[in-house]
């Protein structure tokens, strides 16, 4: 119990962060995405189930306070919350969060989380399909990147491979 | 079910709430500089300001010349049905498809949603959501947002939005309609939202290649969101009157 309360004030914290701070490192318009960062983390730290949840609860949170378009958010995190359960192994947690790997999967969900998030666009024709390809590849790109961070805190003898 | 939920009382609370906690901190951390911008950004102004020092002498000219031939005309002044609240960008988002700014005026100050947002260049956007001290205003870079708007010189209309990149897009334009580069976009009678005659932006590339009935046109918009600090807000009363008879026609429609 102890623990998902540490989760959910540092998504928090992490909401925080993408509010005030994130707009602010935008290049080009493109910004990182700290909180799918955070639901792939819990979602290979406990499995499926808890990474759907932090992924529909972080998507709400943001879909108040950063979009204001209620349900979009929530709906592509939680969809990248369940993915990113795929590369829970109870025996890999270590593995997973404290190498490379845990790049290639943030890539990958990230991917996953933006195409939900513009699928609307994409299927309603209702923005530029070279603007969309750009914020989708330029999100994962930047997340994916923003993503060695906690690899190399939580990699206790920086072993990335 | 979320998507659809957004009228609710609760979400409305909750929304309202949301609005407070971020104005409040926008505002506090509002002092906060981009920094991959901020050198681009100082080059941009110091070039802008020896334009705008020649443009200001023009404009003293033109100005005194525009008193002397109202009264030669004797040309009436436009009745406005509208006054000005207003405030200041407390923060804003120019990252997102539904971008957006923060104003520290709300409900308090008689903000309502769907009141238009103008600065001394032109329209910025619409009130979408409000606060007791603050309020959010979508702006021209957002998904969601559309405007009835002619071109000034040849009087032809269309509807603008936009679909991503740095330009707006002016829809609805037969390939026929004369539009030029240059010409400028004002908004129309026909928005139930923003007062008539704000200059809204420029046409800056017209493309008569595409298929289908309508030209491609894109429209720089004539407010740089990057420098916008201050805004009014206007108690835009729209025709109701106008309104109800569009409605009444809609429904005799409907019934036929």
């Amino acid at each position: 119990m102890m623990l998902y309360i540490r989760y959910f004030i540092t998504g928090l914290l992490l909401l925080a962060l993408q509010i005030v701070i994130v707009p602010l490192i935008a290049i080009e318009k493109i910004v990182p995405d700290l909180m799918i960062i955070f639901v792939v983390y819990v979602a290979l730290k406990k499995g499926q189930i808890s990474g759907t949840l932090a992924g529909f609860i972080s998507g709400l949170l943001m879909d108040l306070t950063i979009n204001f378009v209620l349900g979009l958010s929530a709906l592509s995190k939680t969809v990248a919350g369940f993915v990113a359960g795929y590369f829970y192994s109870e025996a890999k947690t270590s593995a997973n969060t404290e190498t490379l790997r845990f790049l290639g999967i943030v890539i990958f969900v990230s991917m996953v989380d933006n195409t939900v998030y513009f699928l609307i666009d994409i299927l309603a024709n209702s923005l530029d399909g070279a603007e969309i390809a750009k914020m989708i590849i330029g999100k994962t790109i930047y997340t994916g990147i923003l993503s060695l961070i906690p690899v190399f805190i939580t990699s206790k003898e920086t072993r990335l491979l | 079910m979320l998507l659809f939920s957004g009228n609710s009382s609760k979400s409305y609370l909750v929304a309202r709430i949301a609005v407070e906690l971020i104005g409040f901190a926008k505002h506090i951390t509002g002092f906060l500089p981009n920094f991959y911008d901020l050198k681009a950004e100082n080059k941009e102004l110091r070039k802008t300001n020896v334009l705008l020092l020649s443009e200001l002498n023009q404009l003293r000219e033109e100005k005194l010349e525009n008193i002397r031939l109202r009264k030669l005309l004797g040309f009436k002044e436009k009745q406005n049905n509208y006054e000005f609240i207003p405030a200041d960008v407390v923060g804003k988002t120019l990252v997102s498809p539904y971008n957006y700014i923060v104003l520290n005026a709300g409900e308090n100050d008689g903000v309502e949603v769907n009141m238009p947002v103008v600065c001394e260049l032109g329209v910025v956007g619409k009130i979408m959501k409000t606060g007791k001290n603050y309020s959010l205003a979508m702006i021209l870079f957002h998904k969601d947002f559309r405007a009835s708007v002619k071109i000034q010189r040849s009087r032809v209309d269309g509807i603008l939005g936009w679909e991503g990149g740095d330009f707006l897009s002016l829809m609805n334009v037969s390939k026929t309609m004369d539009v030029e580069v240059g010409d400028v976009v004002i908004t129309s009678e026909y928005s139930t939202i923003f007062p008539s005659g704000f200059e809204i932006g420029v046409v800056a590339e017209i493309d008569n290649s595409v298929p289908g009935l309508f030209k491609a046109i894109k429209v720089k918009p004539s407010v740089d969101f990057t420098k916008l600090e201050e805004v009014f807000i206007i108690k835009y009363k729209g025709d109701f009157e106008r309104e109800e008879i569009e409605q009444a026609s809609l429904e005799n429609k409907n019934l036929k």
